[in-house]
């Protein structure tokens, strides 16, 4: 795992600026028309379920399981939206829990993988590769089998409806350390080692060498840490008596039921619930346009 | 007072410093739970009852010699693996390139593409039931419009795992799409600059440098892939199930390693009997995992 | 440069940071953990002694109790919550509701926690194993006595359970199978939707009478069995031979016989033969209630539902068809309330529990044609039998037996495995269906139950 080190051998060590990769240069109206066909052919089968599920999140149920489907409703009213909150009286709380929840669970994973993906990727040290394959390791166990063990573990701690025990599990994440080492992988050693020999310390060269390298990554690892977060079903369920600290998939799970699904209420729920997951994406995704930009450094 | 450690020496430690909370969070809430677990697996153990009986490697004969189903389950489990993240994989690289070009209106399309990922997969699986309905249902209906009869899907044995797949792929492209932009945007532009002065062509500039450039994100999105794959449950679940309906039909045909865990362990409690199929999931992971690691990573070429 | 003071402080803050968020209290109190009672007077483990189950005096007690969530039913829990404390001010119920799916998923790893509920639900077929792990208090004689339950009760509703000479468990949830009719469809065949279509000719006639079809293509089923084949393969086979589907102390089936590959022939050739239905017609649908299908098995429930998601289907109830040589009746399922061997206030608990299957209480379980009553008592009241639907279904529950095999999903794979068999794979009635006596029998065995001791 050393050996994508050998990309301190580039040529033309000269510029040590790592914009990002461009390749167009033919004129770009033509070459891009084939481009966008395919592009808003995919945007339309993507799209295709939500026009449904939107669509359902306004009929009465007999409406909404309608053969053949209809896709217009019949009528745009908010009701179901108002029954949610209705049937779930605490739905908004639901919201701000899997949102406390997130935040905190984004802010530790990113750190710790950061560091930990740097460690890996840029250092040598004894046990190297058997604590990256424990690490790795730890994706491999379903939840479910830890689960119990972990429940009995954090119960006795007297952690059950409490954030911090909402919060625990998701502290460190195995996949953020390896998609950071992945990245950390591809970035020169040159520009770190030429901070080492400049005398910086290591926590120096993470903050200022290293993160402002790796925002696409951050913005990836955010976005994955949250998707996964916010998600996130069995333990919440396990670890929260208490209705007011349960968190939004629960709040989902309640509209399916035993002999009938409340699909018109579950589409107005599962609406609510993704909307903030949209926004978040749509605003942290600029990153990756804006690129890596490293004015100043010198290689 | 000075340490006199050597400059690698200091940075080994530097290395375990920044190691260190992780190394702690998984040994108290991974290490511990999951050998918990292991010893689960040599007993008869069933949930809240204080006798527990220990029987050795029972589990684990019966597993593979008495329950035909749990090997169904592995067998299912890695079709739907494979037959899922290839396709997912090929295409979300795809569409990766081509939002990587600066078209126009990029962050909408990046977000109309990662839609499906962050949506509910209770919501989404009722909306699919139905795409896949035989008769009434838009898959099929397309699939007339052509000529093709199109498959009973979720109700036949043959071609109720490949509704899932689709379904998958459908929903996980914008995942990987978000990790292979990331990994395209840490490609130094100079590289596919210079290659252009030089002549190369976009095919040639993707197969000689984007592509082998792209190979620790290939290497993590396809790993990932397999990790996630084969611990594949609530997709199948959502699809499968649904009221008065049994997961994992029909026939068997879509259960999954994780449900036979999980009906074992919650349902007919017996931990000692999931956790011995957790092991041996875990085993496989881990075997697939490394595998990948050693064949698909590449050192760079100069 | 790196002086060790420096490392060590940093080592030092790195675990502090650690063990600071592993500790850190949340901004939300921790709820109490249930059953903290410093006066009950309770035997920790599984069988409780007669006498030191009586009800504890002065203190206040905790009972938690369970249920899946279900919009109505938690509304009417919470009206008897109330009720309950009115009339006993010492004991606070804690009711926590959770989502149907996943109930087993959140109540295993709580029994082994020990914080799971004093009183929760399971489906009558379970009671039996578990009992038999140990995990349930019986009802003590001072809460209510084994001759009370049988005058209360009907008795196909606690014919489960009853485990070792005592009551394990109270019923709720009461559901016999029953066929709905669609009355207008019915008619417009030229039949008679007021008949019980009562032997096994006589239904597929009809079912044939009421298929339409567009060249290949169904247009409406004569019964939608296609779906959720098992509401009418439990009351089939439930109704085959008195002892039920299973042997309670032989643990085998009944069914494995010529009688049962007769009753299966007669299902499955409904669609391999007569076609009035195909697994791909509104699959995972509801043609039923979509007006594309004429008749429909169902639990009573959907008379409930149906006023919700298809008001504009005019339905009666039926009993199924008959083996010949049978009498009449049909199958039922119900689920019981249960206390939790490691419950601290198991005598409390089953005063909750007693409470919740009273008279009053099934009044309301039974007001929106969601359930049928599990008290004798109710069959005979006019309130109920006001509703012409519950009228026609009171009758059919009079003559329903028990699905008394020993599972639940697990023995619904099993024999859906039959139907699908055959339907889907074109294998024969007999080899299906021994296979999955075979199956089911070891399924028993695996589940290690002991035979009956009565």
């Amino acid at each position: 795992m050393g050996r994508s080190d050998k990309m301190a051998t580039i040529s033309k060590p000269t510029t040590a600026r790592i914009p990002a990769a461009r390749t167009l240069r033919i004129p770009k109206g033509v070459a891009h028309i084939p481009l966008y066909i395919i592009l808003i052919a995919g945007a339309i089968l993507m799209l295709l379920p939500f026009a449904w599920m939107i669509s359902a999140s306004f009929k009465t149920l007999a409406e909404a399981l309608q053969v053949p489907p209809q896709w217009l409703p019949s009528t745009l009213s908010l009701r179901n939206y108002q029954e949610v909150f209705n049937q779930q009286p605490l739905f908004g709380r639901f919201f701000l829990n899997s949102v406390i929840v997130a935040v905190v669970t984004v802010i530790s994973v990113l750190i710790t993988s950061s560091l930990a993906g740097y460690a890996f990727a840029k250092f040598n040290f004894p046990g190297k590769n058997l604590l990256f394959v424990f690490f790795l390791s730890t994706m491999m166990i379903p939840f479910q089998v830890r689960m119990v063990p972990l429940f009995v573990m954090v119960s006795d701690w007297h952690l059950t409806d409490t954030y911090a025990g909402l919060i625990l599990p998701g502290l460190v994440e195995a996949f953020g350390i390896f998609l950071m080492r992945q990245f950390i992988t591809s970035i020169p050693n040159d520009l770190i080692d030429a901070a080492r020999i400049d005398g910086a310390s290591e926590p120096r060269i993470v903050v200022q060498i290293l993160l402002p390298l790796l925002r696409p990554a951050l913005s990836a690892l955010a976005i994955f840490t949250l998707i996964g977060n916010w998600e996130a079903f069995l333990w919440p369920l396990l670890i929260t008596n208490a209705e007011e600290m349960r968190t939004l998939p629960i709040g989902l799970a309640l509209f399916a039921g035993r002999y009938i699904e409340r699909v018109d209420l579950e589409m107005a729920a599962a609406t609510i619930a993704i909307l903030p997951m949209v926004v978040v994406f749509f605003l942290l995704q600029k990153r990756f346009i804006e690129g890596i930009t490293l004015s100043g450094l010198k290689g | 007072m000075q340490l006199s450690l050597s400059p690698s020496q200091r940075r080994a430690l530097w290395a375990y410093v920044f190691l260190a909370p992780a190394i702690i969070f998984f040994i108290v809430l991974f290490v511990i739970p999951v050998l918990r677990a292991l010893q689960y697996s040599f007993y008869d153990w069933p949930l809240g009852v204080p006798q527990k009986t220990f029987i050795g490697l029972e589990n684990y004969r019966r597993l593979f010699m008495d329950d035909p189903v749990f090997l169904i389950s592995i067998w299912n489990t890695i079709r739907f693996t494979v037959g899922s993240l290839v396709p997912t994989l090929v295409l979300a690289l795809g569409v990766a390139l081509i939002l990587n070009q600066g078209l126009k209106a990029l962050g909408l399309f990046r977000t109309i593409y990662f839609i499906p990922v962050v949506s509910s997969l209770v919501a989404v699986g009722f909306v699919w039931r139905w795409l896949l309905e035989p008769s009434f249902g838009i898959v099929n209906y397309l699939l007339r419009l052509i000529h093709i009869k199109g498959p009973g899907w979720l109700v036949s044995p043959e071609w109720a795992l490949p509704g899932v797949m689709l379904m998958t792929i459908w929903r996980d492209l914008g995942f990987y799409m978000v990790i292979f932009l990331a990994g395209l945007q840490t490609i130094p532009r100079e590289f596919n600059e210079a290659a252009m002065v030089d002549g190369a062509n976009a095919w040639q500039r993707f197969w000689k440098i984007t592509l082998p450039l792209l190979n620790p994100t290939i290497v993590f999105a396809a790993v990932i892939g397999v990790i996630n794959g084969l611990q594949v449950f609530t997709s199948i679940y959502v699809m499968t199930g649904g009221p008065g309906d049994l997961p994992g039909g029909p026939l068997n045909s879509t259960r999954p390693i994780v449900l036979h865990i999980v009906e074992a362990a919650f349902r007919s409690q017996n931990m000692g009997y999931a956790s011995a199929a957790a092991f041996v999931l875990f085993v496989m992971i881990l075997f697939f995992a490394l595998i990948q690691i050693r064949i698909i990573e590449r050192p760079f070429e100069y | 440069m790196y002086s060790r003071k420096r490392l060590v402080g940093l080592l030092m803050i790195l675990t502090a940071l650690v063990v600071l968020v592993a500790c850190a209290g949340g901004t939300a109190p921790s709820a109490p953990s249930a059953t903290t009672a410093p006066q009950a007077t309770s035997a920790p483990q599984a069988t409780t002694a007669p006498g030191a189950t009586s009800a504890p005096s002065g203190g206040a007690v905790t009972v938690v109790h369970w249920q899946h969530d279900y919009a109505p039913r938690k509304k009417i829990v919470e009206e008897l919550i109330n009720d309950f404390k009115a009339q006993n001010p010492n004991i606070t119920i804690e009711f926590q509701s959770i989502p149907y799916n996943d109930f087993f998923q959140k109540l295993g790893p709580s029994l082994e926690a020990g914080t799971g509920p004093d009183v929760f639900q399971i489906p009558g077929p379970l009671v039996r194993e578990f009992y038999e792990r140990g995990q349930l208090a019986p009802v003590p004689d001072s809460v209510y006595t084994s001759a009370d339950i049988e005058k209360d009760f009907v008795p196909w509703t606690v014919q489960l359970l009853k485990q070792d000479g005592k009551y394990v468990g109270l019923p709720t949830d009461v559901q016999s199978f029953m066929i709905f009719y669609n009355d207008d469809l019915f008619k417009e065949a030229g039949l008679d939707p007021t008949k019980d279509l009562e032997t096994y000719d006589d239904f597929t006639a009809a079912a044939v009478k009421l298929t339409k079809r567009d060249g290949d293509q169904i247009t409406q089923a004569g019964i939608d069995i296609s779906h959720n084949t098992y509401q009418l393969f439990w009351p089939m086979i439930s109704t085959l031979s008195d002892k039920g589907i299973v042997d309670e102390n032989t643990l085998k089936v009944t069914y494995d016989n010529d009688q049962g590959y007769a009753a299966w022939q007669w299902l499955t050739d409904l669609v391999t033969k007569h076609k009035v239905d195909s697994p791909e017609f509104l699959a995972k649908q509801q043609p039923f209630e979509l007006g594309k299908a004429a008749m429909d098995a169902h639990e009573f429930v959907e008379a409930g539902n149906l006023k919700e998601v298809a008001p504009n289907i005019h339905f009666s109830v039926h009993l199924p068809p008959h083996a010949p040589g049978r009498p009449k009746g049909t199958g039922g399922t119900h689920w019981a309330y249960v206390v939790s061997s490691k419950s601290k206030n198991p005598a409390a608990a089953w005063q909750w529990v007693k409470f919740l299957t009273s008279d009053a209480a099934d009044r309301k379980w039974t007001a929106g044609r969601s359930e049928l009553p599990s008290r004798t008592a109710l069959y005979d009241d006019p309130q109920l039998k006001a509703d012409p639907i519950v009228a026609q279904a009171l009758e059919i529950a009079k003559v329903t037996h028990p699905f008394d095999d020993f599972g639940w999903d697990d023995v619904y794979n099993i024999q859906q495995a039959i139907w699908d068999n055959i339907v889907l794979k074109n294998q024969d009635v007999k080899t299906a269906v021994h296979e999955a006596a075979v199956a089911e029998e070891k399924l028993y065995q695996d589940k290690k139950l002991k035979p009956a001791a009565q």
